[in-house]
């Protein structure tokens, strides 16, 4: 009888994910909202939900390499912002739509590159780094747009953001091949590796070989790129290049990563979780519209939830302590 | 000293997953005395000092203090009850000043609550004269030498108005003239009815200062003694014990090799680093188990981390087969077919929450993958399988994260790393410590295995027995210098003991 109950235990504890606490939440989410908001489960809904999260996801997969190092990146939304203005302006001017975007991309990487060195050569922490990172950034954006904000963008680049394959808008591909592409990255590859054992012990994986500061700058500069990605699927889906773009996205970001599961001391997690953990996000603010709550309630509800989120991890960290 | 016993331990048992720490353990501490505490590592002294600080509780047993029974003890409540730990890690505020690390939480107050900075001032001015330290009050500890910090924070435990010091090897870092110091305190603090705990592993400074001693071995009490009845040979033998455990001569006979066409593995030549190393030179040959044989603080850990490049600012060369290597680093040395166990598996070893398998792969990650870095899950499943049988690692699957493993098994897969890269030369930086003794005798018999496959191993130790267990070669390493060349067929035990704590 016994044998039965430990082998239906395995089971469950097999096909279970390790988030299946998160996964409940979502569930019940959706059922409350749904419950109530009768536009909730449409399929238009739905893709507005992904849509709205395409953006903490992608750079969620960054966030999601850079605190598994061990590290933090809180310039993601300067950087965003100042790839979606260069590019925003560059387009405006007329001439073929790839050079802009190009451009943008290269401002990413090496704004990217940029907190790799500070952080990796010059060892300065990471937090510190891009926060500067986050000022400069923010402040190269005010002094380029003047405040203004650019609009009118050609027909060809706006198709990136707003043209649909099977009814379900491009943004969404990108999103899920980018996620596709660092799942496998992360746990198929000795450069996903190397970076849990980066986060593990940092020592050790100096001593066992690994280029510490060569894959630290490159997480960084991937994150750079990845934030330029998602200016420039923002910009094209707006039609508009604004200075205040990703005001406070690095929190929302960082809200998905670790309500994800990922340990915000490095090392464990991945992105799967993030991905759960940027549902969660877009399901409440989609709640939230749904139900018509004030926007003035946003900010203050996504800090209790960055502050639940971060208990669950101290709690996870806690019981694992115990059962040493 | 008198005859009032201020600290007594009675019967006391503390077991751990791997065995016993300390089985029915009495002690008496009276007042006023100096009391040595001896024993080789693993034989339940430290066990024995966390348990008196509130760090482990042991399963049964009694503690007593003034008579009065302890229950529950905790940090803050041994503090209170008079007892004052010194540990060989230091404990200081490195940042703060020396006034503040001596008085810290004990300043003097002025009358409306305020701390009265002048007289804190003149108090630490006088301590420091009365010391001969020549620094300002004000001068902060991390710009202080180790032996001056070790004095302070003495210092600071006599001012915390202690009953009772406990010290574990507080002369590591400590020059002849600062000992001799410590030494002239330790007996003023005698005289004013305090007593002392004090742990060492240099019986000389037993015999001198010592009034009575008590040795551990296996966790068991051998005897407490008086200072009249004990002498170097008399302390050696009960601290080693009068039999060599059996699976030790098992080794003993596979140990008999002898080593036909030398070939030199790795050569230091005239290493020197701060004021830790001076003038180190040696070569391990391939097909030897070569031991550096040192107490802590010798400068061993310092050979090991400049042959792996994790120190750069050493002088003197070292050469692998012949060929002299510049600007070393981790890369590098694994390039040349190095590895290295290190002293701290938590802190430089394992990736605690990775799995056996990631773990031991980490350092083939390169071998085992193709085109753009995508890793070959089954030539890692099939490499990383044989490793985990050859060393006999105990896990459920390859999948078990490491930190669920034990120590010893732990200790396994940080060498199981370096033999899935089959590297050449292998240093090992105290690497049974803290591991129970079958796991130990398993992890011999694999050195002796590499070693009888061709590899050039290199450990660094201070355990005389695993040194007099598996060596071909011993350098005697002392105060940073190789003193002496022995060979493992000369000695016993005690003989090697005896060298390491001579003069």
């Amino acid at each position: 009888m016994s044998k039965i109950i430990k082998k239906i235990k395995g089971r469950v504890k097999k096909y279970l994910p390790e988030s299946w606490i998160l996964i409940l939440v979502i569930i019940g989410l959706s059922l409350i909202i749904g419950s109530i908001s009768p536009v909730f489960f449409t399929f238009q809904n739905f893709i507005n939900i992904i849509v709205s999260i395409s953006v903490i996801t992608i750079i969620g997969v960054g966030m999601t390499m850079v605190i598994l190092l061990g590290g933090i990146d809180v310039s993601v939304g300067s950087i965003f912002a100042l790839t979606a203005v260069i590019t925003g302006d560059i387009l405006a001017k007329g001439g073929p739509v790839i050079v802009p975007i190009i451009i943008g991309i290269l401002v990413g990487l090496a704004f990217g590159l940029w907190n790799g060195f500070f952080t990796a050569k010059v060892k300065i922490p990471a937090l510190i780094v891009t926060l500067a990172g986050l000022s400069i950034g923010r402040g190269i954006v005010l002094i380029y747009t003047r405040g203004q904000t650019t609009y009118g963008f050609p027909e060809s680049f706006l198709r990136i953001g707003q043209s649909r394959l099977l009814g379900v808008p491009i943004i969404v591909y990108i999103t899920i091949i980018i996620t596709i592409i660092a799942i496998f990255v992360l746990n198929r590859t000795s450069f996903g590796r190397s970076i849990y054992a980066i986060g593990n012990n940092s020592t050790a994986a100096r001593i066992s070989g690994i280029r510490v500061e060569l894959i630290t700058m490159i997480v960084f500069t991937i994150t750079g790129f990845l934030c330029s990605i998602s200016g420039l699927i923002t910009i094209a889906r707006m039609n508009a290049a604004g200075s205040t773009l990703g005001q406070g996205l690095e929190f929302q970001v960082i809200t998905a990563v670790v309500l994800g599961g990922t340990s915000i001391t490095g090392g464990r997690g991945g992105i799967g979780k993030t991905v759960i953990g940027a549902i969660i996000v877009g399901l409440i603010s989609n709640g939230m519209q749904l139900l018509g709550v004030s926007i003035f309630y946003n900010q203050f509800i996504s800090g209790l939830i960055l502050l639940a989120a971060v208990t669950l991890d101290v709690m996870r960290g806690k019981k694992e302590f115990e059962t040493l | 000293m008198n005859d009032k016993i201020t600290l007594r331990a009675k019967k006391i048992t503390k077991i751990f997953p791997g065995g016993k720490a300390l089985d029915n353990f009495s002690f008496k501490l009276r007042k006023g005395e100096i009391h040595g505490l001896l024993g080789k590592n693993g034989a339940g002294k430290s066990t024995f000092i966390k348990i008196l600080n509130g760090l482990y509780k042991q399963d049964t047993g009694e503690i007593f203090i003034n008579n009065k029974k302890i229950k529950n003890i905790n940090p803050i409540l041994s503090l209170n009850l008079g007892l004052k730990f010194i540990h060989q890690e230091l404990n200081v505020f490195p940042h703060l000043s020396i006034m503040d690390n001596i008085f810290m939480n004990n300043y003097y107050y002025k009358p409306k609550g305020f701390i009265s900075w002048k007289k804190v001032f003149f108090e630490t001015k006088k301590i420091l004269e009365d010391y001969k330290i020549n620094v300002s009050p004000y001068t902060k500890i991390e710009d202080l030498d180790i032996g001056k910090i070790q004095l302070i924070e003495i210092i600071s435990a006599i001012t915390k108005k202690a009953k009772i010091i406990i010290m574990d090897e507080p002369t590591s870092s400590l020059g002849r003239r600062e000992k001799e110091k410590l030494f002239s305190t330790l007996k003023v603090l005698k005289s004013k009815n305090i007593s002392i705990i004090y742990i060492t592993h240099v019986l000389e400074e037993v015999l001198n200062i010592c009034d009575r001693a008590t040795v551990l071995r296996d966790g068991k009490l051998v005897g407490t003694f008086k200072k009249r009845d004990f002498s170097r040979d008399f302390l050696v033998e009960k601290i080693v014990g009068q039999k060599v455990k059996n699976d030790i001569t098992d080794i003993e006979k596979k140990s008999e090799k002898k080593l036909k066409n030398i070939r030199t593995s790795l050569s230091a030549r005239n290493l020197g680093y701060k004021n830790i190393l001076n003038n180190v030179s040696f070569d391990a040959n391939y097909g030897e188990i070569l031991c550096i044989l040192g107490l802590m603080g010798a400068g061993k850990s310092e050979i090991a981390n400049i042959i792996f490049g994790l120190i750069k600012d050493y002088s003197g060369n070292i050469y692998i087969n012949g060929n002299i290597i510049k600007e070393l680093s981790p890369v590098k040395s694994i390039k040349n077919s190095l590895g290295f166990v290190t002293e701290d598996r938590k802190r430089s070893g394992i990736f605690y929450h990775m799995s056996v398998m990631q773990n031991c792969s980490i350092v083939i990650l390169k071998n085992i993958s193709k085109l753009l870095g995508i890793i070959n899950l089954n030539k890692e499943k099939e490499i990383i399988s044989k490793i985990v049988k050859k060393l006999s690692i105990s896990t459920p699957n390859l999948k078990q994260k490491v930190k669920y493993l034990s120590g010893g098994n732990q200790q396994k897969v940080v060498l199981g790393k370096w033999l899935a890269k089959d590297q050449d030369i292998l240093i090992l930086d105290e690497p049974t410590k803290g591991i129970d003794v079958s796991t130990r005798t398993e992890f011999y018999n694999i050195l002796l295995s590499l070693r009888n496959s061709g590899k050039s191993v290199i450990l660094l130790t201070s355990d005389y027995e695993e040194v007099y267990s598996i060596s071909d070669r011993i350098l005697l390493l002392k105060k940073g210098e190789v003193k002496k060349t022995l060979y493992r067929k000369n000695h016993t035990p005690s003989s090697l003991l005896a060298e390491l704590v001579s003069n």
